[in-house]
């Protein structure tokens, strides 16, 4: 599946500040937005404000969005960069109240929070344990089913480094949907 | 080694993200080591265990909440504070106590020496209560034998290039 895309004369109208032309794309996008943002995070609340902030910094940034570009691959980065800044945020919070060991806190809550949301809580806990970075590749590759090349465009990193983040990612992903087998035999 | 090589792109290969020639290697690599056939199944089943994941949707009213927050003006980036100006006397009488400060430190040292402090030391080889004036005209003292060469040398292009005008 490819990056979906959308009419040059709609951007430009938007660009121009017809709230009316954004309407159809956010139809297009919010339910790849929000999938991307909901295994980003973990849960249903954090992801409906990702989603808004995602969408909201794509209307404001439309401006300086450049046409060589596809338009569903600069708006999977906005998604992808107010989900890691979420992320960020939230452990710089959580080492000022903790200290170190931070990260293991916060990679823990995540996993309990998606164990606690319905089907398919086993593949939101084994994400939540992946570094970020390598969670947002295995997200756009086999959720969104963006290619190498275009998860690297989203992501603004050479494809070389998507090949190596979905190959550690895949590892880790099997190693902790194997444990999760295991705890729930 | 041959392990190694084929892990690092066995999940490549199942998106079919390689290179022919590389795609061609590990596969004839896995058809006959089984360790690396039953690694890349469960890579296989990691990647299909995510690409069944639920798909998600903002709920109904998330459109309205997003329109509305369009509609208003985008909040002003997070500046620092501007500083402060100082009025122009407080500059000039700062101006005017550092002058007052170093004629004070002048008169002090080039005058007198008050009780209490040290008298400044004489250099080597040179009498003592002479001016500055004096001090430059006079010889270096006891150069070192390269800076006495670099002198000399300085000394002999300066005469040429006298010589030539």
């Amino acid at each position: 599946m490819a990056v979906k895309d959308v009419p040059r004369e709609r951007l430009v109208r938007c660009i121009e500040g017809d709230q009316d032309a954004f309407a159809p794309i956010y139809e297009q996008f919010k339910g790849t937005m929000h999938t991307l943002a909901y295994h980003m995070l973990g849960n249903r609340a954090d992801a409906d404000e990702a989603t808004q902030e995602a969408f909201l910094a794509a209307w404001r940034g439309l401006g300086a969005f450049r046409f060589e570009s596809g338009f569903g691959t600069w708006l999977y980065r906005m998604g992808v960069n107010v989900c890691l800044e979420r992320l960020q945020r939230e452990a710089r919070r959580r080492a000022l109240r903790n200290g170190h060991g931070a990260g293991l806190a916060r990679a823990a809550e995540a996993a309990a929070r998606a164990e606690a949301e319905g089907p398919g809580a086993d593949v939101r806990a084994a994400l939540a344990t992946l570094d970020p970075a390598y969670r947002a590749c295995i997200i756009l590759r086999d959720l969104e089913g963006l290619s190498y090349q275009e998860v690297a465009e989203a992501l603004g990193v050479p494809v070389g480094t998507v090949r190596s983040r979905i190959a550690r990612g895949r590892e880790a992903l099997r190693a902790a949907l194997r444990d999760w087998e295991g705890a729930g035999a | 080694m041959m392990h190694l090589w084929v892990r690092r792109r066995l999940s490549a290969s199942l998106d079919g993200e390689l290179p022919a020639r590389a795609m061609l290697a590990v596969e004839r690599h896995v058809a006959r080591c089984p360790r690396c056939a039953g690694r890349r199944e469960s890579l296989r089943r990691a990647r299909a265990a995510v690409q069944a994941a639920a798909r998600s949707a903002p709920p109904p009213e998330a459109w309205v909440r997003l329109r509305d927050r369009m509609v208003a003006p985008a909040p002003p980036a997070t500046r620092p504070a501007p500083r402060r100006r100082r009025p122009a006397w407080t500059l000039a009488g700062a101006a005017a106590g550092a002058l007052a400060a170093l004629g004070v430190s002048l008169y002090l040292g080039l005058g007198r020496s008050p009780s209490g402090l040290r008298p400044p030391v004489a250099p080597r080889n040179v009498p003592s209560f002479v001016t500055t004036a004096e001090l430059v005209d006079q010889e270096p003292v006891s150069l070192s034998p390269s800076i006495e060469l670099l002198l000399v040398a300085r000394e002999d292009g300066e005469t040429s290039a006298g010589e030539e005008r």
